[in-house]
């Protein structure tokens, strides 16, 4: 078994209308019961949609508020795969993915 | 890190999120006043995305709306701040000297109550077109996007812009934001005429609607029940708000049964009344029942009560079609509008016969202008025909009532009517 980081790219929930943001949300929290229900889910988190963009020591940029929501990293999630197959399968079936983009990558086990 | 923490994971009431949009959004702007509409718009949407982007991750809280609630009032509380201090000249807005205190949950709730209240009346001001009026109502109190609304509304999005534009500058030039709240002006009962009116337009927007998507159609009719039952808390005694919502309980009663699983209508005598809905039949009821303690007798109590005689028959025959006959005559002469004389065709060809409800219809058509041009007319003219087995003369109508509607449920009606005749 490996861990996956999944990255949650663009985020649209300034104009979706609050019908639409219930929705959104039943569906995702039904998918991560199931996940945390097969052993797969181990943990994530929202973003704040602003932060800081360090370059080096002299430069820090603040990164966001974005114009473009659709580059906003807006949360991740670990999951618990047998490989970067089963966890693109199991990334593939989450909600979100309806409305934003999701890379997965492999942790590194040190 | 949070861990993942299923257990708290709970189904969150349906339609939660919309209903407390419009309770923030109309507690902020009775607060700070109509020109704050947008601020508390944006405070809503705001809101609402935390908590979602927030449950999302930590699960639901105890007590969703008051969670909603209080963020709410603590971004409000940093706007004003914020504006404040950005225009330190002058006092951009005043804060309410009670906004920051934090209240009991009862007064809060009639406070809350209150304010949806006084958007509603404010919204619905005769003085508003109609056609505006809805969007408002949609916007600001159920909280539907513009794409929501140009959807269930069959328009498109520049329209709904313009006409919740239009609304906004006439309520703010001319400073028509309802006085409900305060006590020395109570509501007259014209006022809440008014609002009936266009509540009823609302559920008929969605009951009538030729829209493909009935989920859409049912919403619209569910927000105006909504809203009309916060009416009925609040003037409890106000029959004519009462048979109103009796009216639309007994409508929404049926509404799956009106249409089969290929989307074309059913009609009465066809319909499977085991789909009926009991429970909006027996919130139907009550309501008509208390309306009829008063002395006043509005159209909305009568048909209720025609709507009620269907809800109760057993089937099409057991109908009790001389007491609906009565209140159709009672109705027209509160309101003589031709539509009721077509019902009361109809009616009188299922107690009388084909024949009488068909010199009737004739007549109808000869003498009314509204109905010269209505397919309802001919479709009836044909059933009738058909009754009589008259097939030419059924065929000719079925076709000219096609000929003159766009609806596409209606059109595959009377195709599926044309191609029995077997012509």
């Amino acid at each position: 078994m490996q861990e996956f980081i999944l990255l949650m790219k663009g985020d649209d929930s300034k104009e979706i209308s609050p019908e639409e943001m219930q929705q959104r949300m039943q569906d995702y929290m039904a998918w991560m019961k199931k996940m945390s229900g097969t052993g797969n889910y181990i943990a994530g988190q929202p973003l704040m949609p602003t932060g800081k963009h360090i370059i080096d020591q002299d430069t820090v940029l603040t990164d966001g508020p974005f114009l473009e929501p659709k580059e906003i990293i807006g949360g991740y999630i670990i999951l618990r795969a047998n490989d970067i197959e089963e966890a693109t399968t199991l990334a593939k079936t989450c909600p979100l993915l309806q409305h934003c983009e999701i890379y997965v990558r492999p942790l590194m086990n040190a | 890190m949070h861990k993942a923490t299923p257990t708290n994971i709970d189904q969150l009431v349906d339609h939660l999120f919309r209903e407390e949009y419009g309770k923030v959004v109309s507690f902020l702007t009775t607060k700070f006043g109509f020109h704050f509409l947008e601020s508390a718009q944006d405070i809503a949407q705001d809101t609402l995305v935390e908590a979602y982007r927030v449950w999302s991750y930590k699960g639901i809280p105890q007590n969703p709306p008051a969670w909603i609630f209080s963020v709410a009032k603590n971004k409000a509380i940093n706007w004003i701040k914020r504006e404040q201090k950005k225009y330190a000249v002058y006092q951009a807005y005043e804060m309410p000297r009670d906004f920051k205190q934090t209240k009991d949950e009862l007064s809060l709730d009639n406070e809350i109550q209150d304010s949806m209240l006084q958007m509603i009346f404010t919204c619905c001001h005769p003085e508003i077109a109609v056609d505006n009026q809805i969007p408002l109502v949609l916007s600001i109190l159920c909280g539907f996007s513009r794409k929501e609304m140009a959807h269930a509304l069959l328009t498109s999005e520049e329209t709904i812009k313009k006409r919740l534009y239009r609304a906004k500058k006439q309520i703010r030039e001319k400073g028509l934001m309802s006085s409900i709240t305060i006590k020395e002006k109570p509501i007259t009962d014209n006022e809440i005429h008014g609002v009936c009116i266009s509540i009823y337009l609302l559920f008929n927007e969605g009951y009538n609607s030729p829209h493909k998507d009935e989920l859409i159609r049912k919403d619209l009719c569910l927000e105006a029940i909504r809203l009309t039952k916060l009416l009925v808390e609040k003037f409890e005694s106000n029959t004519r708000l009462r048979a109103l919502l009796a009216t639309m309980c007994f409508h929404i009663a049926r509404f799956e049964a009106r249409i089969d699983d290929k989307g074309v209508i059913v009609l009465l005598q066809d319909q499977n009344r085991q789909l009926w809905n009991q429970d909006f039949i027996k919130m139907g009821l009550f309501h008509l029942s208390e309306a009829a303690s008063g002395h006043h007798l509005s159209a909305y109590h009568l048909e209720a009560s025609i709507a009620a005689q269907h809800c109760l028959a057993k089937d099409f025959e057991s109908t009790n079609w001389k007491l609906i006959q009565h209140f159709y005559q009672q109705l027209y002469q509160l309101k003589p509008s031709p539509v009721i004389l077509l019902n009361l065709a109809i009616v009188s060809g299922i107690i009388d016969g084909a024949d009488t409800a068909i010199s009737q219809l004739i007549r109808l058509q000869e003498q009314s202008r509204q109905l010269k041009n209505y397919y309802l007319l001919y479709a009836v003219l044909g059933h009738f025909y058909l009754e009589q087995n008259k097939k030419d003369l059924a065929l000719e109508n079925f076709q000219k009532a096609k000929s003159l509607t766009a609806s596409h449920k209606e059109i595959d009606l009377l195709n599926r009517k044309i191609k029995s005749l077997g012509i």
